[in-house]
């Protein structure tokens, strides 16, 4: 019960901020130097493809939210030890050049924004 | 005793040095031998056909222009028969790249679709000036400017004719913008795969405007520090005093690290008023090598090979990663891979068997069949990376033109990595090539369809390309059409996709052929390669595709199978 609310309640926060992230630009990207965790995001078909490569937290992460500019995010758990995170469908009526952000959320519960990039859909 | 054998030691020392240094000096100034008359002879008879067909087709081209001028004369510019007389001009034209009417002052009045952004109504200067006297003396003929780069952003040179109000008085100017590497990489590629010649083409200021390495292109023959050889020199002093003849010179090979004695026959065409160019035949082309090299890696080892430089980059400097990339001993070359890194604007930042292209912009390079090689590596990179396919020299293969697969991904938003595998069983690196005729071809059905959306509407389009037997229709060729949303309007190679959206198709290599031809299509147009299932086997085969935008919303294309 007690982890259910709590998924509940980060998934309205990774919502709440998602909709911040694009709107008010104020982005941080720590990730490139010492990354927690190395992550890239790429397009196929209509399919976005999230690979883990690395970082000091890699065991740690428990979910993904990808979040493409004008889109609400959307969540995804990682299984432990996964290198590559699906999201079936999710650019099928994406098209253009739009913001992507791939946001880890750790098992703690803190969340830290892993990769930012402008995309070109098409 | 003794002194006399160290005498001799000495000398015999003395000797090696000098007979060492002696081998090494020949080594570097290499004679030129002579060359047999039966080569010259068969070399000319390889270029003369092709100075013919290039001036044909330049005096085809002035003469269209010629009478799209006087179609043009009095009308007003707002009048809609404009447009579509521009149109029908740079659809029956396949090489041109734009056609536009200036007014008196050189100013764009009137141009086909601003496909680049760049050719604004009312602002955009023509790029050479021309007195109403000079357009006099020209008479029929249109006036041929030299190679430089274009109102629209690309390379080339134009056709320039005058134009005249209802009155009968000088009003402004017609004038088309002709791509130079697709009048000549054709040719070039024909005489490659033919008779084992290529060609290059001068001005008689010594500007080269067309060279199978596109690197060479926009150079001086004359003022180049890339051209200082003695024999060099003599060579191009002969081939740009006189119209015609043979000559030899020492010049790099395709490594760029030895020199090897180019034997070269050369003819002149006059392509219009005030232009003449000498396009020389050279014999300098390797015959491709039947030895096997070492297993080619898969593309799943490729894929990891420069997923492995991606985190060695996010997880160092720049400086350090350019570094250990461009290192010939380094981690970053394993067999036949390397990583190459550029800019998102084409510089090259990462090249190791290449060091001196390093800061050279290759935005323009293109490969035989007008691929804009780093132009879909962007495209790719900004897409999170993926496969991507062009022809290039393969130096395990004498440095013939072989396709090519490679895998890119952005590091960051400004510049990108990436490494590449030839494709062994692609029919462009088995001798097959795809004529010039057939890629103009592509191109005026393609322009065709853009042409006919404005006199007909798309509708009328879409039915053409879905009768097999409309007047659209080239054999060989299947036309189709897409919106920017990635529905297909109509496919001739696959006529039951029409309706359908085809943003998610990815063929084997993970490409969306769709969104790519889009991405194309939005940046003004041009050429791609492309893997795709051909019906009815279904089996993957590579094609050729030529695109171009009907109109913002809507693009047209065009393929053929390779093979």
């Amino acid at each position: 019960m007690a982890i259910s609310l709590v998924i509940t309640v980060i998934l309205i926060l990774v919502a709440s901020l998602g909709g911040l992230l694009f709107g008010a630009s104020i982005i941080f990207d720590q990730s490139l130097n010492d990354p927690d965790v190395l992550v890239h995001p790429a397009i196929s078909g209509n399919d976005m493809i999230i690979t883990i490569y690395e970082g000091g937290r890699v065991t740690e992460l428990a979910q993904i939210s990808l979040e493409i500019e004008g889109y609400a995010p959307v969540v995804q758990n990682v299984p432990g030890g996964a290198t590559e995170i699906v999201y079936v469908g999710i650019a099928s009526q994406v098209t253009g050049t739009r913001a992507v952000g791939v946001r880890g959320i750790f098992t703690d519960g803190s969340m830290k924004i892993l990769k930012i990039i402008d995309f070109k859909f098409t | 005793m003794i002194r006399h054998k160290s005498i001799g030691v000495i000398g015999i020392l003395l000797l090696l040095i000098f007979t060492s240094g002696c081998i090494i000096s020949a080594q570097n100034t290499t004679q030129l031998e002579p060359v047999p008359a039966e080569q010259i002879n068969s070399m000319d008879a390889a270029l003369y056909p092709l100075t013919y067909l290039i001036a044909k087709d330049m005096e085809q081209a002035c003469c269209l222009v010629g009478k799209t001028a006087r179609e043009l004369d009095g009308v007003p510019t707002d009048d809609p028969a404009v447009e579509l007389t521009l149109l029908k001009l740079r659809r029956d034209i396949p090489f041109s790249f734009e056609a536009g009417l200036f007014d008196k002052n050189d100013t764009l009045i009137a141009s086909t679709e601003d496909r680049g952004k760049t050719m604004e109504i009312g602002v955009g200067k023509a790029t050479h000036h021309y007195t109403e006297e000079e357009l006099k003396a020209a008479g029929p003929a249109c006036i041929v400017s030299g190679y430089s780069m274009l109102l629209h952003g690309d390379n080339g040179f134009t056709f320039t004719t005058a134009v005249y109000d209802a009155q009968g008085n000088y009003n402004g100017t017609l004038r088309v913008g002709i791509n130079t590497w697709s009048l000549f990489s054709g040719i070039n590629e024909y005489l490659r795969n033919e008779y084992g010649y290529t060609i290059w083409v001068a001005q008689p200021d010594g500007l080269v405007i067309y060279d199978k390495d596109t690197d060479e292109i926009g150079r001086n023959l004359i003022t180049d520090e890339l051209y200082v050889s003695e024999t060099l020199k003599d060579a191009v002093e002969l081939i740009l005093k006189k119209e015609s003849g043979n000559s030899s010179y020492l010049f790099y090979d395709s490594t760029w690290v030895n020199s090897t004695q180019t034997n070269v026959v050369w003819d002149t065409v006059y392509p219009g008023y005030g232009m003449e160019w000498r396009i020389v035949l050279t014999d300098n082309v390797p015959a491709k090598t039947e030895t096997e090299t070492t297993a080619t890696p898969t593309t799943e080892e490729l894929k990891s090979f420069v997923e492995k430089a991606y985190v060695y980059a996010q997880t160092h400097t720049k400086e350090e990663a350019l570094h250990a990339f461009n290192d010939k001993n380094g981690e970053f070359i394993n067999g036949e891979l390397y990583i190459f890194a550029y800019s998102m604007e084409g510089d090259v930042l990462s090249i190791p068997y290449q060091p001196g292209l390093i800061g050279v912009n290759r935005w323009i390079r293109e490969d035989p069949n007008g691929i804009k090689i780093q132009q879909r590596m962007i495209a790719r990179a900004q897409q999170g990376g993926g496969c991507v396919n062009y022809m290039t020299a393969n130096p395990d293969h004498q440095y013939a033109q072989e396709f090519k697969l490679s895998y890119v991904m952005p590091v960051d938003d400004t510049w990108f990595i990436g490494a590449g595998i030839y494709v062994q069983e692609n029919p462009l690196s088995q001798n097959h090539y795809v004529t010039w005729t057939k890629r103009q071809d592509l191109t005026y059905q393609v322009r065709n369809m853009q042409y006919l959306a404005k006199t007909e509407g798309i509708p009328a389009v879409v039915a053409m390309i879905n009768d097999p037997s409309s007047d659209l229709q080239i054999e060989g060729l299947y036309p189709f059409s897409v919106t920017e949303n990635g529905i297909h309007l109509a496919d001739a190679l696959n006529p039951e996709l029409a309706g359908t959206n085809q943003l998610g198709m990815t063929n084997s290599l993970g490409m969306s052929i769709v969104r790519e031809v889009i991405s194309l299509a939005q940046a003004g147009g041009g050429w791609m390669y492309g893997l795709l299932e051909i019906p009815p086997a279904n089996e993957e085969q590579y094609v050729l595709i030529y695109v171009e935008p009907i109109d913002a919303a809507t693009y047209a294309g065009s393929l053929i199978i390779l093979g």
